[in-house]
Order: structure tokens, then sequence, then C-alpha cells
């Protein structure tokens, strides 16, 4: 038998998952065979394929059945040589692989977790070939069955270590200190010091002296070319990434007549920009999926930092029914950690009917570690202060009557109440007349919704009495009462959401103008050249922001968007103010045109502004998770670097804003009391 | 026909929040009007031009800014070299005029001297059926008297319009329009263009 091999270890039920749809799933055998020459491959072969053989079936059967899926020495088994990578179409279409594993680089694992449900692991050639992702459907695998029933099977444990357990036996497996899940394979002296450095303190004496001699620019070099081969990957590796030109659209803009035309049309200019922008949208894809990296670029900075740390993708939403899951039938206790949760939240988001009972937990209403009991205390409770707070004003003639301020912000709330989210459904105008003709809300109709937010409004304009109200708040409170349908329990979950947002409201304008220069700080590190051209461009104030960070995009996306959005933001996941993130995301998406076409504050601001409805979350999303990826990796090098380095003088300074951008500590800035004479806002 | 001449202006409106600023200039520039328009958060910004002669067009770069108390802060950077500003207020609301004079205080003081301030009463077909509703009212119906006699006073170009049903919205704006420094804008172009000519002939024959 000239084409067979040695079947030494063989694992079924591993899956890749060549599209989004479950269906498309392909169910094969992850194996280590052993070919005459000796040097082991490691191979996955799609199950339908093995069955074209039986003899060979049943050899894979058996090997994978066998304790730990190990064959003995005076037993072996033979199967057909699989296909290897360049046999070409046959074996391409039908996603069959082996490498040998002198190829292999390094691979990452991902246990599985909520969400993912399957654990999986990438595996990244010498050559960077794009390999499928392997999926371990353990909870079809006989063996997993089998131990299972034997008490065997661990609470954690999953295909992919005993794939790892089994690989150590043949190479040298070493995991990277500086990405977690990475692990490099029989790794050349000069890849562990790159990319395995051992973990020091700054006290003791730190690496090998090659690494102390060695300039920081050469490390970085070193560091972002391993970086790159470890990861490369592309995001959809079942899509054909070979066959998309760049558009040569964008030369177009410079042709004479077009800009004329620009100029002299507002109109046309907005429809030049909104096409360019799908240029620039196309051109980033283009070069995302080309991973063609010039290292040249990072002389000082991680701009234009195109490979991807991970594979990031956007999940499902929690069902209904998955979100129930979660908890304990009996006494409604989580019996996940609330971090699991909130992971699949930050990942996924929510369905429309698991919001009303997710914001709770996620808005602070109530804790992550409670009963179904004392849940409904909490909410007996809220509501009853809630009614309390509210008698409280409303029963208060002489101030309604008399209260300058109260009868001003009264005023203002109407007016923005009036004003607010009027095309949902809830908040339309109603045909019967109001009670009261002398209210300012009469305009409407008697629409009891916009007297609930009014009410709630002045409610916390009476319970946050430094604060009070302020223009913009209406944004925030409508998404929570359309949501959950409850003045008492949007009110509760309200309070949760303003222990946040205070800072944006505040009379000095403090937290707004914090968050606007650490999104610069931000831009800066991040997106260096960019930073430069606004800064020409006289807009590092960073203003065109403002309206973004005040009511946390409320104004830039749809309206499912926007719940989907503030859930994943309220679960803290990565950092409390993963929203600047967001507005990087957004800066990063754009920055060809900007830096191409922008030059002053108010082209930048208009731009800014009129991206409102055109972003499409999940981009945005993926690329937010990306940058802080990579931003949480870049602060990992640098301190990395600086320990390494004893002179002060050669150490990158980050600023102490950009570091809080790591806590998941949501950021206390509060208002003063009110000072005598103070309109309010 | 030959390109018409453009001179460039930068025009802000003010005024007391809820008056009808983005009303008045969404109806200018695109000729259309919301219900219950969202509030302004921060600013917005568009251009706008008006076409004052055959052969003679003032291009507005309008910024439109929050109204809310808690944003005043803000303004100085919109009105800062500014060469108009629409003071706008309700002609219904004795509180927004005190408001737009407040708004006429603050930009005497602080923004550019040459700044061309209209005082623009919004909201006039409210007014109008009021005072349909009751032909025969002896009370004062609106503050058309007292905004008037102020802006006289105060030496501001004075206009009532309705963002709503579009009335007197254009007359606004081309008004203003008619008090830009048209000529100084054009000398000024050409200075600049000698200067940049000046330039360019002296970099090259420099030596130092």
């Amino acid at each position: 038998m000239s084409d067979s091999v040695e079947l030494v270890w063989s694992r079924s039920a591993v899956y890749i998952h060549p599209t989004k749809n479950n269906k498309d799933n392909i169910a094969g055998y992850l194996s280590l065979v052993r070919p005459p020459d000796g040097e082991i491959l490691i191979s996955w072969v799609p199950e339908s394929l093995i069955k074209l053989s039986k003899q060979d079936y049943e050899s894979y059967v058996q090997v994978d059945l066998s304790l730990d899926g190990e064959v003995t020495q005076k037993n072996q088994v033979f199967v057909s040589k699989p296909p290897s990578m360049s046999v070409g179409s046959l074996a391409r279409s039908s996603h069959a692989f082996s490498i040998k594993l002198s190829d292999l680089y390094s691979m990452q694992m991902r246990e599985p977790s909520l969400g993912w449900w399957y654990g999986s692991i990438l595996l990244f050639t010498k050559q960077a070939e794009t390999l499928p992702v392997l999926f371990f459907h353990d909870d079809e695998s006989e063996v997993e069955k089998r131990r299972t029933k034997t008490m065997q099977k661990k609470r954690d444990d999953w295909g992919g270590e005993f794939f790892m357990e089994k690989l150590e036996n043949y190479v040298d497996i070493r995991p990277s200190t500086l990405e977690k899940g990475v692990y490099l394979i029989n790794p050349s002296a000069q890849d562990t010091l790159a990319f395995a450095p051992p973990v020091t303190t700054s006290n003791e004496v730190s690496g090998p002296n090659s690494a102390k001699a060695a300039t920081w620019g050469d490390l970085k070099w070193n560091i972002f070319e391993k970086l790159a081969q470890v990861t490369r990957y592309s995001r959809k590796a079942s899509q054909s990434m070979f066959d998309r030109t760049p558009a040569p659209l964008r030369s177009m803009l410079n042709i004479p007549e077009v800009e004329q035309l620009g100029q002299d049309f507002d109109s046309a200019r907005v429809f030049l920009a909104e096409w360019a922008l799908g240029i620039v949208q196309d051109q980033e894809d283009f070069q995302r999926k080309n991973i063609n990296i010039n290292l040249n670029t990072y002389d000082s900075h991680f701009d234009d930092f195109s490979i991807v740390a991970q594979s990031i993708e956007r999940r499902n939403p929690v069902t209904l029914e998955e979100w129930e899951s979660f908890f304990d039938e009996n006494d409604g206790r989580l019996t996940v950690t609330a971090e699991e949760v909130k992971e699949r939240i930050f990942h996924g988001g929510l369905e429309p009917q698991v919001r009303p009972k997710a914001w709770l937990f996620l808005l602070n209403v109530y804790p992550w570690d409670t009963s179904a009991v004392e849940r409904a205390s909490i909410i007996a409770e809220k509501r009853n202060e809630y009614y309390r707070l509210k008698r409280k004003w409303w029963e208060n003639i002489d101030m309604q009557e008399n209260d300058s301020f109260w009868k001003d912000q009264k005023n203002r709330i109407e007016k923005d109440v009036l004003r607010t989210d009027r095309n949902i459904p809830l908040f339309e105008q109603s045909e019967t007349p109001h009670p009261d003709p002398d209210s300012r809300l009469a305009q409407s109709g008697a629409n009891p919704h916009l007297e609930q937010m009014r009410d709630m409004l002045i409610t916390y304009n009476e319970y946050n009495e430094n604060l009070g109200y302020v223009q913009g708040m209406s944004d925030l409170l409508s998404p929570l009462y359309v949501v959950l349908q409850d003045d008492a329990l949007a009110f509760a979950a309200f309070c949760g959401f303003m222990e946040r947002m205070e800072r944006n409201f505040m009379r000095s304008q403090e937290g707004m103008r914090d968050q606007l220069s650490t999104l610069g700080h931000l831009t800066n590190f991040m997106l260096p050249k960019l930073y430069s051209h606004l800064a020409k461009a006289d807009s590092i104030h960073f203003f065109f922001f403002f309206r973004m960070i005040l009511v946390w995009f409320k104004r830039e996306f749809e309206w499912d968007d926007v719940l989907r959005l503030w859930e994943v933001l309220w679960t803290n996941y990565y950092s409390s103010q993963f929203h600047l993130f967001i507005a990087l995301a957004i800066l990063d998406l754009n920055k060809a045109y900007i830096i191409e076409r922008l030059h002053y504050f108010d082209e930048i601001l208009k731009f800014i502004n009129e991206l409102s409805m055109t972003l499409d979350l999940d981009t945005v999303l993926t690329r937010a998770e990306e940058l802080f990826t990579k931003f949480k990796l870049a602060l990992d090098l640098v301190n990395w670097q600086n320990n390494q380095s004893e002179d002060t003088k050669s150490q990158t300074e980050v600023t102490e804003d950009l570091r809080m951008l790591l806590s998941r500590e949501i950021v206390d800035q509060r208002e003063q009391a009110r000072p005598p004479g103070a309109t309010g806002g | 026909m030959s390109a018409p001449r453009i001179a460039q202006f930068k025009l802000v409106l003010l005024g007391e929040s809820a008056v009808g600023k983005s009303s008045l200039l969404l109806r200018f520039a695109r000729g259309v009007y919301e219900d219950n328009r969202e509030s302004t958060i921060g600013a917005a910004f568009l251009a706008q031009n008006v076409r004052l002669e055959p052969d003679l067009v003032v291009r507005f770069e309008i910024w439109d800014t929050a109204g809310q108390e808690r944003y005043k802060a803000l303004a100085p950077m919109y009105y800062r070299n500014a060469n108009a500003a629409l003071v706008v207020f309700d002609l219904l609301s004795q509180e927004s005029l005190a408001r737009a004079q407040s708004w006429v205080r603050e930009l005497r003081v602080q923004a550019d001297d040459g700044i061309i301030i209209a005082l623009v009463g919004n909201k006039l077909d409210l007014l109008n059926q009021l005072k349909a509703e009751s032909p025969n009212s002896s009370g004062k119906i609106g503050i058309s008297e007292d905004a008037k006699s102020y802006a006289a006073e105060a030496g501001l170009l004075y206009y009532e319009c309705s963002a709503k049903t579009g009335e007197n919205i254009e007359a606004v704006f081309k008004g203003v329009a008619e008090k830009m420094p048209i000529n100084e804008y054009f000398s000024s172009q050409e200075e600049e263009q000698q200067h940049a000519v000046d330039l360019g002939a002296s970099s090259s024959g420099c030596a130092c």
C-alpha cells in the first residue's frame, strides 16, 4: 500500500464552519498520521470523504474510540493518505487538508464558552496558509460520551486539549506570554525571545543579555514580525480572498469636473462623500484580507496595524430561551458567572424579549448574585421609592407655583420630551385631546407616555438635586422607558445609567472635556497619522465628537442599533469607557477620507455629523474590539519594553488617562452643589 | 454665461432652546419643516447660497448651535469670526426675547466688531393664528411690539417669520446677505492672491 499512512491519533466530530449558517457545517476527523517517510502530518478530512472507503471509515472509528484515540505500537492502523493542501481543487472544495508538523508555526486555542459553545483551534503555518478553523463538537463525539459515562470527564476539559496533549509528544509547544491562548510550535531562540519573553518583575535581572543589548527599535520590529506570523489569519477563511481588486474609483475624485461639481452643489458633495466612503471601506476590507504588512510604517506607533490579534466576530443575540438557561429553575440564581453572561452580551447583544429582564441587571437595578425572590423584593422597593419621590414634588403646590427654578426646569423638560423620539410609536401624536388644554404637552394630545417621561425627568431633577435636568437626558431615558414600559423601573434603570453619565452633564463641562481629551490621546496613540492631520485642521479638541459622547451615539444609529450598542457598553466587558473605542472605530473607518479630503474643523464637523444613520453597527463594534485588543497589546509591549530598559529617557510614556481605559470600574465624576443663582440646564 | 462671483461669509444661529433655530435653517436650506424635530446637541454646520444678483452669490457657512443654557459656554467657538448672527426668539415667549437680548449683549462684547446681528422672531404662524382666534382682544398678543422697539433701539435688523409655513424665511437670509461687506471680501481676496504671488517671487530670490 504505497499510498497509505499510519493513523496515529484521530478524533471525530471536529467540524469546520464554512459559513455562519449551521447547516453548512462539515463534520470530519482531525488526525495525526505518519507517512512512510516518517514525518507526522496533521490532517483534517470530512467524514463524507472517509466514508467513501469502508475500510478507512472503520479504521478512523476504531482509532477515535480507542483510549484517548491512541494506538499502540503493535496494533498499527493504516488508512489512505489524506489530501494535502496543494492537491488542487478537489481537496480544496472538500476543505480537507494535511500539513507537516514542521510547517506548523503556531496555534491558537479557543476554549468552549457561552456563545461560541464549541471550543476551536486555529492553526498557523510558516507559509501563512489559510486553514479552516476547527470546531470541537464534543457533544457529538462518541469517545466523549463514553468518558462522561465512565466518569473520566472533568468539567472543563475539551477536545482541543487532547489534541494538544497528543501533539506534545512530537513537538515542543510553548505558550506565548504576550497573548493568551497562543502557542508557538518548536519556536526558534529568536521566536522565544520576541514572542514568549520571560515574565519578569522590574527588580529582577531581566531577560537574556541579547535582549538588553538590542534596541527597542530592533525588538519591536522583531515582535511585530512575529506577531504578524502568529496571527496571520483571515477573518473569514472560507471566503476567497484572492479575487478581489480594489476599485480604482477613488482617482475619479481628483478629476476637476467632479471637484467643481462638489464645490457648487452641497448635495453633490454629500453624495460624493458617501460614495467615497464606500470606496474607502472597500479598500480597507481589501487591505484587511490581504494582510500585506509594510513593517517600515511602524516607526513609532501602531497606525495601520491591520493584522488582527484574534479573529473577532459578532455572535447571535441572546434568545429568551438561552437567557433563561443561565438561571437555576428553583431559586432563580445565576448558574453561570456574571462574567460569562456579560461576555455573551458584549459579543452578541440581546433579543428584544430579553431586554426588559437583562437591562435591570446591566443597569444595577439589582445585583447579579440575587435570587428571584430577592429581585422581586428589590423591585417592590424601587417602585415605592419612585412613587414616594414623585409624590414629593407632585404634592408641593407651593414649589410648583412659586419656585422659578423649578418652573424653568419643568418647562425645559416639557420642551425636550415633546421632541424626543417622536417617531417611536409609543410617543406618537394622539388624536384624543389632552385633558388639560393649558399643559404644554397638550399640543401632542393625550399621550400618557409623554406625561410619564416628563414625570420621570422632573423626579430625577428633584432626586439628583446637584445635577438636575440637563438637555440630552431625555435621549438617555427614552429607550429605557420604551423597553421596560414601566415608569418606576425605567426611573430606577435611568438612575443606574446616570451613575456613569453624570460626568457628561456637569456645569463645568469637565467630564466632557476629559473624555474628548482622552479620545484625543487615544487617537494620537493608535492613529497618529490621522491625529496629526486633525492637528493641522485645528480640530484636536475633538469637538466634533461632542454629540456622540454626550448621548452615547443615540443620534448616530437607528433605534434598534442604539439599544444593541448600549447593552454592549453597559457590560463594561473590556472597559467602562468602551464608548471611546466606538468613537475611535468610527474615526478609523473614515480616516482615509478625512485625511484626503477634509482640512478644516467645519468640514470635519459636518462630515462627522452626517455619518449619522449611515454607520453599520456590527462593523463599528468589530472594529472597536479589534482596536481595543491592539491597544491593550500595545500597552503590554510598552510596559514590557519599559521594564527592560533602565534608561528612563528611552522609555515610552503613556498618559494615565490611557491606562485608565483598561479599567472596568465606571469613572465617578459628580456634580457639585448648585451655586445660588445658577440656572438649570 | 460666466460663473457668478461667490462671496463667502460665516453666519451663526443663537437663541433660547426650542425657539426653532434648526427648523428655520432646515426650511431655508432644504425647504422643509418637521414637527417635533429633535433638539440640537453640540452643533451642526451647513453651507447655503443666496443669489443677490444674477452674477453675485453670497455663500453662508452656517453654524447652528444648541440653545440650552448648559452648553452656552461653547458658543464663542461658533460665533468667533462670524460675519453675521441670527438671534432667534419665539414671538409668543417673553423669556425667549430676554434670552435673545442677553445674546445680543454678549455678541456686542465678545464677537467681531463688524458683526451684523438680526433679531428674528419665529413662530409667526402661531401668532397669526392666536390673533385670528381673538380678533377683538384688547390685551396684547405676542411680543412683537417689545421686540421691534428693542431692535430699533439696539440697531439690529428685525424680522418675523415662520419656519413652519416658510413665510418670510428667504427675506431673513437675503436681508442679512445684503448687509455683508461684499466689496471688502473681494478686495481682500485679491490682496491675498497678490500676497501669495509676492511671496512666491521673493522666496525664489531670497538667499537667506
